[in-house]
Order: structure tokens, then sequence, then C-alpha cells
């Protein structure tokens, strides 16, 4: 570990203060306001995807290095005929699908839908040598937390509760001008992905009303109540934790009175696109299209959204598990896409995926995989250079070059230029990039070019 | 009055302040039974010139309130004394003034009083302020003197009228020392204690209800009386005694499971009904938690194993199957009093433990195989469980190298020997089961040796040489004695316990008295838990008078914010109702989102850097859910669930507040004990006086839950002080 750098990247998290930013040589808000709507949709898969089952080689060569791995008698095994093949037009090799992404295949051959090869949390460009003398190897791989915490701040030397949405926030948050709606909503709980050195996310629940109980009504005790929880909100005080209680309440019932009549009434547009039935995570993207419709009277010109879905830490019986889970991703996302061209914003919404980390190629006892590292992710949109492969796709053979064991495999690609990415496409310029992607400026290419 | 004319800084008033320091103390012999105080000693403030006054004359209070408009202003603090000698023990303070400083100093020191009294041209005597306690001498304690656990302690501080915004010079005197200590950081001088002051009855409840919600899921109306007439400490003691309450065990199950195993709601109710649910999820210890933290005696024991649950975390999101879960936090609870270095033994071999951190079948490198020890388990027992990242001075703060930079707690390298040093072991025999070279999945009980897959190779932990030719066990206790014995853990154990129990963010000086409890419980011993939460518990930063500093405390986290209220609703319950209600409120019981807890210890509010850990999870979602959680709880009858076998419901008794409701002054007094600990502002009090008073008189209940919703909702309550 980098020890310098360590004690800099503390310093931020504990403090989060304004003068953390001088360390990227940077004292005010560089963002120019914006006239265009963008939003960024962060669909995180909890657990750890199995990207290596989510694209597989489809052509002879590359599908019989799959099977030779992932025979059928692993339990894992996809079959050829299974495959929902596309053509990246960005080489010559095709890849299938899992055969639960009915729709977000025909989505990747109109173009919608761009494939993201391998990446995962880098200090910098890493090659096995490198790995095996322990030379800027993230902390913790292979581990939930810390891995999740990685992806969701871009930062892979040391624990830091600041995420790159967060800072991604922070850098733009100028474009939209007095919106009294944060730029960041996440419909998902606190996350650290959401966490900005000045800007906090707005959390909505991803049910139910999204407000106070028991304050309406027009009879005397109602009212009495009504009057008499305000008052208490609004008395002044002295006391640091009892200013920020009443404070935090106190803005949530202001916000929630902007936002729960947009993620709790039916929208015509977007309401029918979505089968939110037994589908946590379309139950969410809803919310967020119903918020999407709703941007102008919010007033704001950059939103970034966080949604989630569990379960994917597949150790066993993986085939079920991640069948049910991907179909749910793919009616979701799918649908939430649908929406934003029915709400005629498709060309500026981007979605994409997160998850804790790629799985073990090599199958483990119980038809399952395990905790790995680099993996395979989408970005879905109108603005995105879809039916394309971006990154570098592993070399599925055990003990390969990209193999760091039981196949997990060396990312070719970091989270920070992925983020970067989508940094620039929603408006940072490239030298402020680093304030979003901490470690950008170790990898030569800053933008990968899917969006 | 003499009171009100600015001055410059006198160097008398320095000179005497100096001697004061330097006097003998007296020895007090206060009776065990003291008098109760007459007086009442009202600090007053002149806000243009940062002064402060304290007096106990009706006639001087009736002055100054009306020099409002000159700027006095009563502060809100107020302490007992007695107006004249009402027992042996109580003695004269004397008052002097200082007319060219235009100050006031007090004193019950006698040759102090003589002295001042010897400098007629500098000090003009004003007679006797009123009756107090000398201090006795006593070492062990911060300023060498100390005063009867029953009576507040009077410190005295100085300013010197040399420092930037303090104003002229001035004494201000603290009944919280917490609060006293941080007035160092603006320049004033520390001058120790100064006399002992008689408590009220009404200070007293108050004390007893903030330790009911520091060692305890909540006062129940009754406790605060419990409290008072069996003494703080006492009743700590009679806590740290009781048996633990019990988790009902269930046994293994297979780690997948059987497609027979699912939950079915056709009737009869079987206990197999409901099998997925009650194997394969932690329902049952989830409500079992909330039915015993609400129901049950052993408070303290409880409340230590939850603080301790969110220390040593397992998670249902890896550890989900209930059997493993109750076997381990039924451990916790058995060991919460017990020694530490036992405790971490058990948390290391735990088969729940092995799971969550994969320290279970953990084997040796294989160079064959490519395979390398998981280092999961080292690095977070160092990191989360014993040392923290930094090395750490007894006060809890960070050594530092000449340069100012935090010194690392240990190396890769230590994580990496540690991991080696933790091979070989896998999960315990299934019951009925042969025993394996490595066991199937089981988080039941501790972990077994496999010498087989044990590295014997020599390693170093921490400075400490673990021998290739000890046993297994053998070297795997020299490291957990290697990390035991290192200095981090009594101030890092030491601070999480007073973070989860008392306040978030602690003073060094109350971080170094427990740390040194953790060092050495006056018995020789380390790392006696029962020791380390008696001076959490009993620490003049917890106990006495009415906390004033301004970030004291802690925000109440989801679960105990709701026990809470159940508790102070005198509620008799199965638990079914709570599990439900708290699950969605960001902290679902023995699911943290990872190893590192609900939220971290280390959480800091941005703006004005005070460690707050709990805010780490209060956000708009779950800010407005407390609120309607309390709410639904308040408005709610709550019918046993049909689905759990001997479901009971839940129950509310309100007798004791609907037996005052008519009378909405009486049950406000009950909600400032019981949800306030005393600390309802009067702003408070009117707001939801107003609200009960507009339910009729003869709605005894709709006035109880209209006072319970607001009192629970109001942020003073929801902060813990």
């Amino acid at each position: 570990m980098n020890h310098s750098r360590r004690h800099l990247l503390q310093g931020i998290s504990a403090s989060a203060t304004l003068a953390s930013l001088s360390r990227f040589g940077i004292s005010e808000a560089f963002a120019q306001s914006a006239t265009d709507y963008k939003a960024l949709v962060c669909v995180f898969m909890f657990g750890g995807n199995d990207g290596n089952n989510l694209i597989i080689p489809a052509d002879t060569a590359g599908y019989a290095a799959y099977n030779a791995v992932r025979p059928v008698s692993s339990g894992i095994n996809i079959g050829q005929s299974e495959l929902l093949q596309f053509q990246p037009r960005s080489g010559t090799r095709v890849f299938g699908y899992h055969p639960s992404m009915k729709r977000l295949q025909p989505l990747t051959q109109s173009g919608k839908v761009a494939v993201l090869a391998n990446v995962g949390p880098l200090n910098a460009p890493m090659s096995k040598a490198d790995f095996q003398a322990n030379k800027n190897r993230p902390y913790q791989l292979f581990s939930h937390s810390d891995q999740q915490q990685q992806w969701q701040n871009a930062d892979s030397e040391e624990i830091s509760r600041i995420g790159w949405g967060g800072r991604l926030a922070d850098a733009i948050s100028p474009m939209n001008g007095a919106a009294q709606m944060p730029v960041i909503t996440s419909i998902a709980g606190s996350v650290t992905f959401g966490q900005g050195n000045q800007t906090t996310m707005l959390t909505v629940p991803s049910s139910g009303t999204f407000g106070l109980s028991g304050i309406t009504g027009t009879d005397a005790v109602t009212t009495a109540r009504r009057d008499a929880l305000f008052a208490l909100l609004d008395e002044g005080r002295d006391h640091t934790l009892v200013a920020e209680t009443a404070l935090g309440l106190k803005t949530a019932h202001a916000l929630s009175g902007i936002v729960n009549p947009i993620v709790t009434t039916a929208n015509t547009t977007v309401d029918a696109l979505f089968d939110t039935n037994n589908n946590g995570l379309a139950t969410q993207l809803q919310r967020v299209a119903r918020l999407i419709a709703k941007r102008g009277d919010l007033g704001v010109k950059r939103q970034i959204f966080f949604v989630s879905i569990g379960g994917f830490d597949t150790h066993a019986n993986q085939a079920n598990t991640q069948t049910n889970l991907l179909s749910q991703v793919d009616a979701a996302v799918a649908s939430f896409y649908e929406s934003t061209l029915a709400l005629g914003v498709a060309n500026q919404v981007t979605t994409f995926t997160m998850s804790d980390f790629g799985r073990t190629f090599k199958p483990a006892a119980g038809g399952g995989s395990d905790h790995a590292w680099g993996n395979h992710h989408l970005v879905v949109g109108g603005a995105v250079n879809g039916n394309a492969l971006y990154g570098s796709f592993p070399s599925l053979v055990l003990n390969g070059n990209d193999d760091v064991g039981e196949g997990r495999w060396l990312p070719s690609t970091s989270v920070d230029q992925y983020a970067a990415t989508l940094a620039s496409w929603f408006g940072v310029a490239s030298a402020d990039l680093p304030r979003v992607a901490p470690n950008i400026n170790a990898f030569a290419t800053k933008n990968l070019g899917f969006v | 009055m003499r009171c009100c004319v600015s001055s410059l800084y006198s160097r008398a008033v320095a000179r005497v302040a100096r001697i004061a320091l330097l006097l003998p103390v007296v020895l007090s012999a206060q009776a065990l039974a003291q008098a109760s105080p007459d007086a009442t000693i009202v600090e007053f403030y002149l806000a243009p010139q940062n002064k402060y006054f304290l007096t106990s004359k009706p006639s001087e209070w009736a002055v100054l309130d009306g020099l409002s408009a000159n700027g006095w202003r009563r502060t809100g603090l107020t302490y007992a004394a007695y107006s004249g000698e009402a027992d042996p023990a109580a003695k004269p303070v004397c008052r002097f003034f200082h007319p060219g400083v235009v100050t006031h100093f007090y004193s019950i020191d006698p040759a102090e009083c003589a002295l001042l009294r010897s400098l007629p041209r500098d000090f003009v005597d004003e007679g006797v302020a009123w009756y107090a306690y000398p201090p006795a001498v006593n070492a062990s304690e911060p300023s060498g003197k100390s005063c009867a656990s029953s009576n507040t302690a009077l410190f005295r501080t100085f300013n010197n009228g040399a420092i930037a915004n303090n104003g002229p010079a001035n004494h201000r005197y603290f009944g919280d020392y917490t609060f006293y200590q941080t007035y160092s950081a603006k320049g004033y001088a520390l001058e120790g204690l100064a006399m002992c002051l008689p408590q009220t009855s009404v200070e007293k409840r108050a004390d007893a209800a903030r330790l009911l919600f520091q060692a305890t899921f909540g006062a129940r109306p009754d406790d605060i009386a419990t409290v008072t007439n069996t003494g703080t400490t006492a009743w700590i003691d009679q806590q740290l005694n009781l048996p633990p309450s019990q988790y009902t065990p269930r046994d293994w199950v297979p780690n997948t499971r059987p497609d027979t195993c699912v939950n079915t709601s056709t009737p009869p109710l079987t206990p197999t009904s409901y099998c997925q649910r009650d194997n394969y999820t932690l329902y049952l210890p989830q409500k079992e938690f909330f039915q015993q933290a609400i129901n049950n005696p052993d408070q303290l024991r409880q409340r230590v194993a939850w603080a301790l649950s969110q220390f040593f975390v397992t998670s249902g999101v890896d550890v989900g199957q209930a059997y493993g879960m109750i076997d381990y936090q039924q451990m916790l609870r058995d060991e919460a009093f017990g020694n530490f270095k036992t405790l971490l033994t058990k948390v290391t071999l735990h088969g729940a433990m092995g799971r969550f951190l994969d320290m279970a079948n953990n084997q040796k490198p294989d160079a064959a195989r490519g395979i390398e020890p998981n280092e999961n388990y080292a690095r977070e027992l160092m990191q989360l469980f014993s040392l923290g990242l930094y090395q750490l001075n007894n006060d809890g703060s960070y050594k530092r190298d000449t340069k100012g930079v935090a010194l690392d707690a240990y190396t890769q390298e230590d994580v990496e020997d540690l991991a080696h040093v933790m091979t070989g072991w896998t999960y315990p025999t299934v019951p009925g089961q042969p025993s394996r070279t490595v066991n199937p999945n089981n988080n039941k009980g501790y972990m077994e040796e496999r010498a087989q897959y044990h590295e014997f190779a020599e390693k170093t932990v921490l400075g400490k040489r673990i021998a290739s030719n000890l046993s297994q066990s053998q070297r795997l206790n020299a490291a957990l004695d290697a990390i035991f014995v290192h200095p981090n853990v009594a101030p890092f154990v030491s601070k999480f316990l007073i973070q989860h129990l008392v306040t978030g963010d602690p003073s060094p000086s109350y971080i170094d008295r427990v740390a040194k409890v953790f060092q050495n419980n006056g018995g020789g011993i380390r790392g006696d838990l029962k020791a380390v939460v008696r001076a959490v518990l009993t620490d003049i930063e917890a106990r006495g008078a009415a906390k004033w500093a301004p970030s004291y405390g802690h925000l109440s986290e989801p679960v105990l914010k709701l026990t809470r209220l159940a508790r102070a609703m005198n509620t008799t319950t199965d638990g079914v109702y709570f599990r439900g209600a708290t699950a969605s409120a960001a902290q679902n019981v023995f699911y943290a989102p990872s190893v590192f807890n609900y939220y971290p210890p280390d959480y800091s509010l941005s703006k004005s850097g005070v460690l707050a850990p709990e805010f780490a999870i209060y956000n708009t979602s779950t800010a407005l859910a407390r609120v309607n959680t309390i709410y639904a709880t308040v408005y709610s009858n709550i019918q046993p669930d049909a689905t759990v076998l001997g479901a009971t419901g839940t129950q509310f008794n309100l007798s004791s507040y609907t037996s005052i409701a008519a009378d909405s002054n009486a049950l406000l007094d009950r909600m400032n004990e019981v949800l306030f600990a005393g600390r309802m502002t009067a702003a408070t009090r009117a707001t939801i006086k107003k609200a009960v008073d507009a339910v009729a008189a003869t709605d005894a209940v709709g006035r109880v839950r209209m006072a319970l919703f607001l009192s629970a909702s109001a942020p003073d309550s929801q902060v813990l002080r």
C-alpha cells in the first residue's frame, strides 16, 4: 500500500471538508451551467454477478474454451444453443448472452447496449507479474465489503467513505443552479457511491410513501399533532446532534413534499412499461422513470440515480439463482430504456451496471463459483456507442495471463476509467477527471468511448 | 448589583486563582445521609462581555431578569445547594467581588476565603453565597479530588481576559466534566474541582434516566425509581451479575435448503410449518432479540452484547441460517462480562465467524495448487476487532512520526504471517456425522484443528515470534496473545464501548480512564470487560448532573429508538412486531451489510467534524421512517401473528400515563423523565403541551398517544444524553 496516499485519502474520508479538494489542486467549482438534461443510473448487483455466464464467446474456439472449464457436469454450464448471440461491431468474434437477457440482446444488436469486458478495481495498470509481486494490488481483493466499496468509490488503496457518484455530483452540482432537488437520488438506501465531499444523496424508499404519517387531516387533533411536530423541528438548538437530527427530518419532510407526489403518482407514460411483479429492481427503476418525467418541475439538469438488486453471491446452486436474478435485471433495465424513449430522453439517460466482483471461472463445488475480480458490465442508453465490446475480453484459460488464480481475471480496464468515461459524458472536463476518479491519471486511456 | 460594568484584566484575580491551586485541600467528612437541597444556583450570562455569574439569591435573579435589555440572560444551567448548614458536613461558600475586573469568585476553602479577606483593596467580601460540601482528596480522580457519587462536582475555569473573543477576565463553573474540558480549547485555564453540590431528587432521577438510556434498551416508567432507590453504582453491579437471557437453540441444517423445507400456511400451524423462514433466515433470533430486549431483566448484558455484535460483526448476508447466528449471539451474551482475550478466542474460532470471514477451511500454502492462505479474517481481526489501522495513545489519539504522519498499527507482513498462523481450522463436526478433514459448513460451535492443513513455519506477528514447535492451537493462542497485549486494544475497545453506550465523540481523558481499567481491573487482570463496562458507566462523564457539552451523547440507533419507545410504553411482546419494524429502518438486526457494521465508529458530521457514528445511516428516508415507526407503534393495536407458533402479540400497558392524562403538566413531567432524561426544553414542553391539551381530557389514551408520539419524535429525545 502506498502510505503517503493512504494518509491523504484518510484525511478526505474523515473530514470531508472543502480543504481536501486541494489534493486535486482545485479550490472552486469548475462546472459550467448546462442547458441540456442528462442522467446517469447505476444498477448495482450486490453479491458479485458471475459475468462469465453473462457473456460467453459463441464462436467455436471460444465456446470450446468455455466448455472445457465449465462443462455440463459443473452444473453452471450454459449450452451453446441457449446463448443469445450478438456480433460486436468492434471485432469479428461472436458472443452470446445468458439466456435470461431476452430483451437486452435485441437492444444490443440495435446499438443501445455496450459491453465493458473485464473491468475491476485497479490502482494502476497491472500485469500478472505485478500481481504476483504484490505490486499495486487493490486492498482486500475478493472480499464483498471491500470490493463493493472500491467499485463505489473508485479507490482501491485505502478505505474511503466518499463515492465517485458523490464526487461527480460535487463536480457538476453548479449545473443544477438553485434546484432544491439533490443531484443524487438513491432508491436503495445510504450508499458510499452517493456520498460526496459537499453533496449528500437523497434517499427515497423503493416502495410506499416517502413522507410523514399521521399529519394529513383537518380535524383538531391531527392539526394539533402536525403543528406540534413541525414546531419541534423549528425550535432553535445549540446541541450539534439535536440540531442535525432536526435538520435531517426537516430536510426530508421538505423534499418529500416535492418527491413523494412524483414517485407515488401513477405516470401513464411510463408505468405500463414496467412489470413490477416479483421484480424489486423494476419497482425502483419505475420510480426513477417517474422522477425523470418530472425533471422540468424539479428544475434539474443533471441527475444521478442509484438502484440495486441483491442475491448474486452464488457459491452454490448458481444456475437457478442467476437465471432468476438476470431475468429481473433484463426486464427492469429494458423497461427503463423504453421509458426513456417514451419520455423523449433516451439519448440523455445512460444506465450502467456495477457489482462487487466477478466470480471464479473455475466452478466451485455445489454448482457455483467463488469471489473473483474483473467482471463484464453493461452500459445502456441512446447515447451509448453500442453493439460493441470495450476493454479486452479475457483469455478463458486457467492459469493463463489473465488469471490470477482459479479463473479470477486480472482486470484489463479500471473502475476509474469506467467512471471517468461516464463523467466525461456528463460534462466533466478531462483535466478535472481526477476529482471524480482519483487514479485516472495512472491510465493512458481516460475515455473508453462507449458513450 | 455591581456586576454589570466592563473592566480590564486584573493580575490579582489570576494570582488568587494560582494560589488556589496550591492550597491544601480540606478533607470532607460528608454524612452518608445528606439533607435535601433547599437552594437553587442559577447561572446567568452577560453576552456583550462573555461573563458568567452564579447566584442562589432570588432577589438577584429578579434584578438580572430585569436587565435583559443589557444582555443578561439565564443560560438554563442550574445547580442545587443549601441556604444554611443543612447537615453537619455542609460548609459555607464565600463569595467575593473584584471591582477592578468586575467578576465574582466563589470558594468553599476556608483558607482561600481568609486569604481573599486579607486583600480588602482587591476583593469585596459579599458574604456566604450558599452552603455545599468540600471535595475529598482522591488521587485516582482526574483533578486529584472528588465528590461523593450522589453529588455534583462543580469545576472551575478561568478566562484570564487575554484571549481573543473570550472577553474580560471571568470564571465559569461547570457541573459537567465533559463541558468543562472543552473550555480548555477556548483558552480557559481548567482550575479543578471547586466544590461538591447536593442533588435534588429531580436531578437524581434525570441521572437515573440517563443511566437507563446508556445501560438498557430504554427506561420503563418504574425503572427510574428502581435505580434511584438502589443507587446508580449498586444498580450497575446488580445488572453486571444477572445471568444471561437465552436464545432458543436450534439444530444444524444443511447449507443447501432441502426442497422439502418450505413455508406453508396450511393449518394446522406446527413447528415445521415455516421451515424455510425459521431455518434459512434469521427471523427467529430477530424476534427473540426484541422479545428479550424489551421484556427481560438482564438489560445491561443484552445491551453490551448488542454493541459487541456490532464490533465482532457476523451477518445474515453470509451466515443466514438461524442455528448458527443464535449460537454466535448467545456466545456474545455469555462472554459480554468475561475477559476480552476469551471473547477474542471464541469469536475467532466460532463456526459463524469462520464462515463470515473465511477462516474455516483456510489452508496452508500449496504451491502445486497455487493456494495461499486467505487473509480476510487476519486483516479484519486486527483492523476491526482489536487494533484499528493506526497506533494509538492510551487516550485514543493517533501516534505520529516526526512529520505528523499517523503510524500504522500493523504491516501487510503482519497480516500475511497471521493468516498463515491461522490456517488449518475446519468447521465443527456436524452432530451425528463423521468427522472429516474438511468438514461441511457448520456455524454452531467452535472450529476444529486439522494439523495437515496448518502452516507450522515460524512467523512473526506484531513483533512476537510464533515458534514452529508449538501445537496448532498454541500457535493460534500465541498470535491472539500478541494482539491482546498490543497497547491499541485498551483504547480501541474502550472507545467503541463508550461510543455505543454513552457518547459518540468521547473526550480523550474519558477514553484514557476507561482504557486504564482495561489494562488493569484493579486486581492485576487485563481485559476484564465487567470492570471496563462498569468504568464506562460510572465515569464522571457518564454520571452526575445534566450534560451540557454541545455534542455530548449520540443519536439513538434505529433498534434502540424503537426498544426505548416500547419500554417507555411498558410493553409486553413476543418480538414479532418489532423485528418487522426495524427490518426496514436501515438496521435489520443481525444483517449488517458487511463486516463494517450498519455504521462505522469513525463516521463524523461533515460540517462540525464531530464523531457521530449513527448519523451514517440517518438520511432522508430513515429520518422519516423513524418518526413514522413511532407513529405506527403508538397508534396501533398489534395482534398475534398467525404464522408464528406460540405468538402472543404485543401489549402496551399505559396505565401509569392514562391515570394522570387529565393533567397535561403531570403527563409532560413523566415524558420528560422517561424519554428525555430531564432534557425537555421549555419550548418543546410548551409545544407538546399545546397538542396534548387539544385532545379532550376525557380521552386519556388519546392524550397519552399524542404525548408519546411527539415526545419520542422530538429531536431532543432522539439524541440520548
